[in-house]
């Protein structure tokens, strides 16, 4: 068989991938992520003294809270199987990805299992998170300087 | 079931694209001021809804920005900023489009104590100044 033959015959034999359908449970999934997300900042905003400005950083703290709560007790995994991207592009995605890496590795001890494999996806995140946030300041301090737009 | 989430789904929508008209609620000034300042803000076509209250030397505006214009929120705030400063030469005025501080401006209508309305006149200030 070369390798022309093969392509097809496991193309044919691959069963199709629901595009659409999948599109659809991301969007609504990570849609209602989001609307809890915006739940819990209206409630920091509502009963304490968070402005808009300033509740984002204690709702995402919340978020990646409960997605590791989630995780631990094995609800996050169907939310995820559900929802695809929806599930893992949303700040929840990222304590997701800690959490389960700490649960994977947990029987080669504390320090080289869970303390050294936490971050194996997560940190990928925070790297190129700081990174391209260094990135978007070092572009709007330029901007500033120059004038074009303001702080 | 599933046709009865879908119609609560499709009865939720329906009201949220409907709700909100324009309101601007002023008090506690002079019927003069009150409606100079209704004046300004009825003016506005980006604003859906407006308070604002007189409390002594202080004007507190609160003001909710509509849905495609809130890229644009600090901007719309300094314009407003400056047109009231502009009415009002001898009142500070504390403008803000945060929701927070439309809230907290809404409640200072309730309140009637002297002491407990300074105390909440300097927080909605100092948290409209808040960055971090």
């Amino acid at each position: 068989m070369d390798r022309q033959a093969y392509t097809q015959l496991e193309q044919q034999t691959t069963p199709k991938t629901p595009l659409a359908l999948n599109l659809l449970k991301a969007f609504v999934t990570g849609g209602i992520i989001c609307a809890i997300g915006q739940g819990i900042m209206y409630f920091y905003m509502y009963f304490f003294d968070f402005t808009e400005r300033t509740a984002g950083n204690p709702t995402v703290a919340t978020m990646i809270f409960i997605a590791m709560l989630l995780t631990g007790f094995g609800k996050y995994k169907r939310i995820a199987q559900f929802g695809g991207a929806g599930s893992a592009v949303p700040v929840t995605g990222f304590g997701n990805a800690m959490i389960s890496a700490a649960i994977e590795h947990r029987t080669e001890g504390y320090v080289l299992g869970v303390g050294g494999n936490m971050f194996k996806l997560a940190g990928s995140v925070i790297v190129f998170g700081v990174f391209s946030a260094f990135v978007v300041a070092l572009i709007k301090t330029i901007l500033v300087k120059f004038g074009v737009v303001g702080w | 079931m599933k046709r009865l989430a879908a119609s609560a789904g499709l009865c939720l929508l329906v009201a949220g694209c409907g709700a909100g008209g324009e309101e601007i609620r002023v008090s506690g000034g002079e019927p003069e001021d009150n409606r100079k300042v209704q004046e300004i803000l009825g003016e506005e076509e980006q604003i859906t809804s407006a308070v604002a209250v007189f409390v002594k030397e202080d004007l507190l505006v609160g003001v909710e920005v509509s849905p495609f214009n809130r890229y644009r929120k600090a901007k719309i705030e300094e314009e407003l900023t400056g047109k009231m400063e502009k009415a009002f030469p001898d009142e500070t005025v504390t403008l803000s489009a945060d929701l927070k501080i439309y809230w907290e401006t809404d409640k200072l209508e309730e309140l009637e104590e002297e002491d407990k309305l300074h105390k909440k006149v300097e927080t909605i200030k100092s948290l409209s100044k808040e960055e971090t």
